[in-house]
């Protein structure tokens, strides 16, 4: 899969933008699925997939490879726009809800019922990173480190933090 | 998460439709950006040159040397400052010129209307593509509005057909117009802008055209550039597919 993704990608590095369209099919869905865990609104979940993949198209002379693939990238970008689309959509919503309390919904998707979506929504952004990378996407801490571009020991020490903050919230959601 | 947390095929292909043509059209914007920033790079290198020809020349005329003054008893006077006539000493650029500034999409003010761009966004800019210049621009207004931080700027966004902007417009009250500095908001390379009178407009746009679109009121046109104007001053301009496209009311 790498191996054709270095090809794609090569396409793609020389302007070639029906490169980016191979790359959307490849990787679609599982950035879809990505987005729709990090966000509460179906069509939001989409545009976060879409900016990644202009994000990919802008940014294309200083992508990150893991293994010649662009997917680590994509999905630290995802998470990056799903956060910054949330916060948004946040604002509208409380705007709307005074508007008209109807509209105020949405799409709604179905609830986080463990609570520990949530807690990762919470947690600081280059954590949220490493967690995402290493522990949904099940990339190495050496291939999280290179897509973040930071050294390894930074993505252990965030994993760990990480880890530390997800525990105590878990607990602290159980004691309640 | 989702009840159903995969694409179906037409989500798929819209989706992928749009991050192509978006792409490709981000494409095409950066090698304009780059010819504008390459001609006024040319304009003001051009303009250094004249200008410094111009000073040394002047103060040629002046009597002012920068030789080294030597100090010789001889009573024969060796500076002999030679006046070459300089037509081109003139400033060449018009007053009005605004040198184009890179769109900072916070800030309206530094975005140039052009044929073809409203500072970061384009005429077929996909929807997509204006959330990612505007992130915050997905209030859904009625008719299928969108607006930005900036809320005098509105965008129509044909999402019915193709999902493409089909007008970019900045206005203001039309009553108010006239107090406001055409600098203040998006504006053209010659300084048109919200506030800028008719004879200006003119002036920079001779072969601006009426236009009639179905909305009414009073709109000039130069390729896909139009102006509104209100008792003699622009309220509005942006740039539109075509005169039908520029739509009645908006999120302002």
């Amino acid at each position: 899969m790498s191996d054709s993704d270095a090809e794609v990608w090569a396409r793609v590095r020389s302007g070639d933008v029906t490169g980016l369209g191979a790359l959307f099919d490849r990787h679609e869905a599982r950035l879809f699925r990505h987005a729709a865990r990090l966000l509460t609104a179906r069509e939001d979940a989409k545009d976060a997939v879409m900016i990644a993949f202009f994000e990919l198209w802008r940014r294309r002379a200083a992508v990150r490879l893991v293994d010649g693939s662009p997917l680590p990238w994509l999905l630290n970008t995802v998470s990056n726009t799903a956060r910054n689309l949330e916060r948004s959509s946040r604002r509208y919503r409380m705007m709307l809800a005074k508007v008209d309390a109807a509209e105020a919904g949405g799409e709604v998707v179905a609830p986080d019922e463990t609570g520990v979506l949530a807690a990762l929504k919470r947690l600081p952004e280059r954590e949220q990173s490493v967690i995402v990378l290493t522990v949904l996407e099940g990339y190495g801490e050496k291939d999280a480190a290179t897509a973040l571009g930071v050294p390894v020991g930074t993505v252990k020490s965030r994993l760990s933090r990480a880890k530390a903050r997800l525990r105590n919230e878990l607990e602290g959601m159980e004691l309640a | 998460m989702s009840t159903s947390p995969d694409l179906t095929p037409r989500e798929h292909d819209d989706m992928r439709d749009l991050v192509v043509a978006g792409a490709a059209r981000m494409d095409h914007r950066r090698r304009i950006r780059r010819q504008v920033t390459a001609a006024a790079l040319a304009v003001v290198l051009v303009g250094g040159v004249i200008g410094g020809v111009a000073t040394v020349s002047a103060l040629s005329n002046r009597g002012f040397s920068a030789a080294t003054p030597t100090p010789t008893s001889s009573a024969t006077s060796t500076t002999t400052p030679t006046p070459t006539p300089t037509s081109g000493a003139t400033p060449t650029a018009t007053p009005t010129s605004v040198p184009p500034v890179a769109p900072d999409p916070n800030n309206p003010a530094t975005w140039s209307v052009s044929d073809d761009a409203f500072g970061p966004i384009g005429l077929g800019t996909a929807a997509a593509d204006v959330k990612s210049v505007l992130p915050t621009a997905q209030h859904p207004c009625p008719g299928g509005y969108l607006d930005g931080d900036f809320s005098a700027v509105t965008i129509h966004v044909d999402s019915g057909e193709s999902g493409v902007v089909r007008w970019v417009g900045v206005m203001a009250a039309p009553a108010s117009a006239g107090k406001l500095t055409p600098l203040a908001a998006p504006h053209t390379a010659s300084g048109i802008g919200l506030g800028s009178t008719e004879a200006q407009l003119r002036a920079a746009y001779p072969d601006l055209a009426s236009a009639a679109p179905s909305r009414g009121g009073t709109v000039l046109m130069t390729g896909h550039m139009y102006f509104a104007l209100n008792e003699g001053v622009v309220w509005e301009l942006g740039i539109a597919a075509s005169p039908d496209d520029i739509r009645p009311g908006a999120c302002m």
